[in-house]
């Protein structure tokens, strides 16, 4: 287990920057998610840390030593692949033995680790099987054990639960976390998905057109995003954005609507507000009376989505409301208005 | 429902009648060849298809004029030899090349380009080049020009089949700590065996029928194969075709049966890439 240093770490296509500059520490130990949407880099900058793209400038340092220029096959890391990458013409036994065979591991520790991978990830019945007679879950369970045998520097995820069915991508978020945990590995997994995101890293690494736009906890993210697309890219269902003319802590929206914020600024500004947010009580300091406009109802939550000033809004309320109501009053607290400025940065308050 | 069966009939019939013009199409100049293998030299003058009086001398005699089973031999041994030559440069090459990216831009055209120039235009330098490497009229000699001669095919028979496996397996073994000979052999190899069999196989064929290399590179009896035997029927004055159609059909028993016993793998082959 190692700690990983990327400093200003570059990486070109020709012509085409596909990381600029990127600089990130991750601790020994720590579960660090990359998240972001599709093209963001976030793939790129986990394969040049598995050594699989060679990086075009800046370096990437294991526990303090430079690694940027060793092949994958001298840094020592695990992988699980999106589409698992097992070989298909072995059998599970035989794939997660693979990599312990090529270090030349001795056939009673190879033998040994083996089975006691198969037992923490309950795969023992299947190690006779070959990869196609497995399902999704248990060839995922069979490259996450080909990861752990090896006892390496760090577990490396790409994607890995995205070929699964929701059911059982929950069930394996658990999972892997639960052994991640227990192993203290330092791993970086690469994610979409912001909830799998938010459950599963020990800090979250939200990444937009080959940069970082932040770093931080699930919660820091969540309460203090440093930017509108941190803030629009963090939380389920995603903020609501809306324009607005800010007078100190007082907003004008494009409608004629005053809101309050804790927030102070001056010129044009975008507000933010989480759809959880909203409070049925309308005695807070922002009182809104909202035309509903479509409503969703999602198991035990409804979604309410209403025009506010030039912006549709959505607002999360508990409860299946299988009725529509046409209007819905509502209350929101100065706290809970984000101000973001012209370049999309939030304000503190 | 009664339409629809006619339907299927009719559908039977066209496709039977199709199958059996195709059959006759490519089985006639076998069965002809077959048929004169037993004719007299008068019988082959009159053309027909089967002959009058048949004789199994044309056989011996062929035999007795030129060494048929030992240019045979000498047609396997050399497409054998050149099999093994092509696959050991070409496996590695289109490996490095698919999935290393190795002169990925430049290789599949150079390899296009050669093989589709006229071979003729190689003839004097490799006459040169062998006679330098003293392997001038030798199998050894004539099977690395046939072996260096398929690179071309057997490239782009395996660059579809080593595209089809993901580059997340190579990608997994090198993580895994194995180095690029190693990937290749203990997971890319046993993986496009059928692929390689089929190249193998395709390549054993051209090599079998080749004849201008043959002719031009081999002229002792202990290195000329069959094809180049063939022309030896040839007379001054008249050909001796009940002789050279026994000595032809003894030819082909080898490479038949070799495509026969393989056909699901040459099929697989040729078609490979063609259908997702």
């Amino acid at each position: 287990m190692v700690s990983i240093n990327i400093q200003n770490l570059e990486k070109h296509y020709g012509k085409v920057k596909a990381l600029h500059g990127l600089n990130l520490e991750i601790d020994d130990g720590e579960f660090i998610v990359l998240v972001g949407p599709s093209g963001c880099g976030k793939s790129t900058l986990l394969r040049c840390v598995a050594g699989l793209n060679p990086i075009s400038g800046g370096d990437i340092l294991f526990d303090g030593t430079p690694v940027g220029h060793l092949p994958p096959q001298e840094r020592d890391l695990s992988m699980v692949f999106q589409n698992y990458a097992l070989y298909p013409h072995l059998t599970v036994a035989q794939n997660l033995a693979f990599g312990l065979k090529v270090r030349k591991t001795p056939a009673e520790e190879i033998e040994k680790r083996v089975k006691w991978a198969a037992d923490i990830l309950a795969i023992t019945p299947y190690l006779d099987r070959r990869p196609r007679a497995l399902s999704g879950g248990q060839r995922q369970r069979v490259a996450m054990g080909r990861a752990m045998v090896k006892h390496s520097n760090a577990f490396l995820f790409d994607e890995p639960l995205s070929n699964l069915d929701a059911q059982l991508r929950v069930q394996m978020r658990k999972e892997i976390r639960a052994l991640q945990q227990r192993i203290g590995v330092t791993s970086i997994y690469v994610t979409h998905d912001q909830v799998e995101a938010m459950t599963m890293g020990d800090r979250i690494v939200v990444m937009k057109d080959g940069r970082i736009e932040q770093v931080g906890t699930p919660s820091e993210l969540y309460t203090a995003p440093q930017t509108r697309f941190v803030a629009g890219f963090i939380g389920s269902p995603q903020m609501s954005f809306v324009t607005a003319q800010a007078d100190g802590h007082r907003m004008r929206l494009s409608d004629g609507t005053f809101l309050t914020s804790a927030t102070a600024a001056q010129g044009p500004v975008t507000l933010g507000i989480r759809p959880e947010h909203f409070l049925d009580n309308a005695s807070e300091a922002n009182r809104l009376t909202l035309d509903v406009t479509n409503q969703q109802v999602v198991g035990t939550s409804t979604s309410y989505f209403a025009t506010l000033g030039d912006g549709e809004i959505e607002v999360i309320r508990q409860g299946s409301d299988t009725e529509r109501p046409a209007t819905l009053a509502l209350g929101i607290r100065p706290e809970h208005i984000m101000v973001f400025d012209k370049d999309d940065h939030r304000i503190a308050a | 429902m009664t339409a629809s069966v006619q339907d299927t009939r009719t559908d039977r019939l066209i496709r039977f009648g199709f199958l059996a013009a195709m059959l006759v199409f490519f089985a006639l100049p076998i069965v002809y060849l077959f048929s004169t293998s037993f004719k007299t030299p008068d019988d082959v003058l009159q053309g027909r298809l089967l002959p009058e009086a048949a004789t199994l001398k044309n056989y011996p005699n062929a035999f007795a004029h030129v060494p048929v089973l030992r240019m045979i031999w000498n047609s396997v041994a050399v497409a054998l030899l050149s099999g093994a030559i092509t696959l050991v440069i070409a496996v590695p090459a289109t490996y490095a090349t698919i999935k290393l990216g190795a002169f990925r831009r430049t290789v599949p055209n150079i390899t296009l380009a050669s093989y589709a120039a006229p071979p003729i235009i190689a003839l004097i330098p490799l006459f040169y080049l062998l006679q330098t490497a003293q392997l001038m009229d030798s199998i050894p000699g004539l099977a690395l020009v046939h072996g260096l001669m398929n690179l071309p095919v057997a490239f782009w028979l395996l660059k579809s089949f080593i595209s089809d496996i993901p580059a997340e397996i190579d990608e997994a073994a090198w993580i895994d700590g194995a180095g690029y000979w190693h990937t290749l052999f203990a997971v890319i190899l046993p993986l496009i065996f059928p692929g390689i069999l089929a190249t193998a196989l395709i390549c054993i064929i051209l090599s079998y029928n080749e004849f201008l290399f043959a002719s031009a590179l081999t002229f002792s009896e202990a290195s000329r194969t069959i094809t180049v035997g063939m022309s030896l029927f040839q007379g001054e004055r008249l050909v001796n075709f009940g002789q050279m159609a026994a000595a032809s059909f003894t030819g082909m028993v080898p490479i038949y049966l070799i495509a026969f016993l393989f056909q699901k793998h040459l099929v697989g082959g040729l078609t490979q890439g063609s259908i997702k």
